[in-house]
């Protein structure tokens, strides 16, 4: 919605910017018009310099050349009228001139016209000096504005412009509304496609090509997501396939090797051996199940049981399982719960989260054979429980902490190290953060955070 | 239900279709003693064998040429109660529940070691056929130190002196005897205990386990049996048995 509020807003000024520049472009040309077009009828004979043309000599009124010129170039006659309303001189007269002048001819001929000529007066000593123009070669308008009137035009002129914008405003506004419906029901659709929705829009109105477009492209989209969850599937349940077929041939090498190792009319090197046999293959069985489990989460195909759970409970509990599974005094493990975090109760899978708690311990030790300490800590920090696990030992292999930084995609599953993979995606599946980090003086720390609901 | 004096009389039907597991598997039993063993690697063959031979215990794969085991073991159930033991390469939780929720004794996944399938099957063939003596429902009695304790009376006695434990301290003391050696969390004691969170108990628990010291421990500032694990909760060390 707020993407379509400044379209809108953005459309309305760009209009009314428009309409802004129309107007002062009109105005200018107007003006530079109007400022050619009087250049042009002043810069050539203006009247007084003609009427100038005209002298008294000799007892009679002689006309310069300059005078005859302008009246081939410009005007066509020209007389001289004197102040009782007589015919002095007079140049190129035509037959329907009158030959004497009232006071109200002159009056009116000076603003308007002579018997349809359009007539330049100028006064002269003796007389009035008239210039004749071709019959309806001029149009005369006489303009007569009150004085304040035209003080008024300085503040008319803004608050014209501005009730111009306005009239922009409302206008483009009321042309633009269908066009901002369509967009609107367009901005939802690509708002669904976003989230992976199908979609379907109504492909009438203006945008109607585009609605078409949009929803040909969802189509497109849900047939492509639908072909990727069947290839995830596909994947997914080829490998849980794998992994069963696995467990038969693995039940008997393993059923085998402690029947061997059982035999005591065996020498003791070749029970040692068989007993190899026997625990390599319960890790292949491990590794098998981790596998399974991470292509599970990968797909999302591992279904969550989300309840309520306390998270200190399931710590303590992880921790004295592994430590009552074999004590080891290689690996001393503490537990450091601050009191603010044993009232929380986070909703989740209780199972995969103890599963990812007790991968990292396992990560710890199985990594450090010479023996660390491990140390468990957790924290109610408000918006999140923070839990710690961190040891003095030899700390993540390079390799291990580069792939744990990258994001969690399909390729992930290639990265070694299927139990911190597994961690991630078991946080991940919580809406939780981990990062993994060495320490300076030495060992690793992981910090899961869960959120609150 | 018939009654047996000796487990490894009993006669086991396997069903597996994986003939070389069937081998494999038979020798496990034959080495821990057991003579008769029947396998089908079809459920058409378990049901004719069910029929003529009458076993104690049949061991059921999940995956069958001609059936699934549980549906097969749904249609066993209409007639008889013989005790079914799932060993199967399926390990979903969903599998596993799903054999136990049809009436399954127990529940093994592939791949399994030979001793466990062997305890497993003892125990059902134990708990179904051997009557429990009345001998087996006593709580033990043993010695922490130079005390003994008697979880039947719930009585601790120092030389001529003979405590009681309260009902609380009983609770508590027979929990962490049945972990003994292992570590017992806070919150499971607590839940044994009050059925109550470790957060409102802490401090009631704490209060009796030192009273449960006094009893036990002949230094109950320095306790060498009843240990607290920081963090954790507490476990129980150097029980004795009496001969």
């Amino acid at each position: 919605m707020k993407s379509l509020i400044k379209i809108l807003s953005r459309y309305l000024s760009s209009a009314v910017l428009v309409a802004l520049i129309l107007v002062i472009l009109n105005f200018a040309i107007m003006i530079l018009w109007m400022f050619e077009t009087r250049k042009n009828t002043i810069v050539d004979y203006p009247t007084e310099q003609v009427a100038d043309q005209l002298y008294f000599e000799n007892g009679q009124y002689q006309f310069s050349e300059l005078g005859r010129e302008a009246l081939q170039e410009k005007y066509q006659w020209a007389m001289l009228i004197s102040n009782e309303g007589n015919i002095l001189w007079g140049q190129n007269l035509p037959e329907d001139v009158p030959q004497t002048y009232t006071l109200s001819d002159v009056a009116s001929m000076s603003r308007w016209y002579l018997e349809d000529y359009p007539v330049n007066v100028w006064r002269r000593d003796d007389g009035l000096f008239i210039l004749g123009y071709p019959k309806d070669s001029l149009w005369k308008m006489h303009t007569e504005l009150p004085l304040d009137g035209i003080n008024r035009l300085i503040y008319l002129i803004p608050i014209g412009i501005l009730l111009n914008i306005i009239a922009a405003l409302i206008l483009t506004f009321i042309f633009g509304s269908r066009l901002f419906k369509s967009l609107r029901i367009l901005l939802t659709g690509v708002k669904k496609l976003e989230q992976n929705q199908a979609i379907d829009l109504p492909t009438n109105g203006i945008l109607g090509d585009l609605a078409e477009n949009l929803n040909r492209t969802s189509a497109t989209l849900q047939a492509q997501q639908e072909a990727l969850q069947k290839r995830d599937q596909a994947r997914s349940t080829w490998i849980a396939g794998v992994s069963h077929d696995i467990r038969t041939p693995l039940s008997m090498v393993m059923g085998y090797a402690s029947q061997l190792e059982e035999n005591m009319q065996l020498p003791e090197e070749q029970r040692q051996r068989a007993a190899v046999i026997r625990q390599q293959s319960w890790k292949i069985k491990t590794l098998i199940s981790d596998l399974n489990l991470a292509s599970k989460l990968e797909y999302s195909m591992q279904a969550l049981h989300i309840e309520p759970y306390s998270p200190t409970v399931l710590i303590r509990e992880s921790v004295t399982e592994l430590i009552n599974r074999g004590a080891n005094k290689q690996h001393p493990i503490t537990v450091q719960i601050h009191p603010n975090a044993e009232p929380c109760v986070l909703e989740g899978d209780e199972k995969l989260l103890a599963r990812a708690l007790t991968n990292l311990l396992e990560n710890s030790i199985r990594h450090n054979p010479q023996g660390c300490a491990i140390h468990i800590a957790a924290e109610n920090n408000d918006t999140h429980l923070s839990i710690t696990v961190q040891d003095n030992g030899n700390g993540f292999p390079d390799a291990v902490l580069a792939s744990v930084k990258l994001p969690l995609t399909p390729e992930s599953l290639d990265t070694h190290g299927l139990g911190l993979l597994i961690v991630r995606q078991i946080v991940a599946a919580h809406q939780g953060q981990v990062s993994f980090e060495n320490l300076k003086e030495g060992g690793s720390l992981v910090r899961v955070e869960l959120p609150f609901a | 239900m018939k009654k047996m004096k000796e487990i490894h009389k009993s006669k086991i039907l396997l069903v597996d279709d994986e003939i070389e597991l069937c081998h494999m598997v038979k020798d496990i039993l034959r080495g821990d003693g057991y003579q008769r063993i029947f396998t089908a690697y079809r459920l058409e063959q378990a049901r004719q064998l069910l029929r003529t031979e009458n076993p104690h215990i049949m061991i059921l794969d999940v995956m069958l040429p001609d059936g699934d085991g549980f549906q097969f073991i749904q249609e066993v159930r209409q007639h008889s109660q013989i005790p079914v033991l799932f060993l199967s390469a399926k390990d979903e939780d969903e599998d596993r529940l799903l054999g136990l929720g049809l009436g399954a004794d127990d529940y093994l996944t592939k791949p399994f070691l030979p001793r466990e399938l062997l305890l497993r099957l003892q125990i059902i063939l134990r708990r179904t056929y051997l009557p429990i003596t009345p001998k087996e429902q006593k709580k033990p009695v043993f010695f922490l130190g130079d005390r003994e304790i008697d979880l039947n009376s719930g009585t601790v006695k120092s030389g001529d002196d003979t405590q009681q434990f309260t009902a609380k301290e009983f609770v508590l003391l027979e929990k962490l005897v049945e972990n003994q050696g292992n570590i017992v969390t806070g919150d499971a004691l607590c839940q044994a205990a009050w059925g109550d969170h470790l957060y409102s108990y802490e401090n009631t628990l704490m209060v009796h386990i030192r009273r449960l010291r006094e009893k036990i421990e002949a230094e109950p500032s320095n306790p060498q049996h009843l240990l607290t694990v920081r963090g954790l909760g507490y476990k129980l060390v150097g029980k004795k048995e009496i001969q």
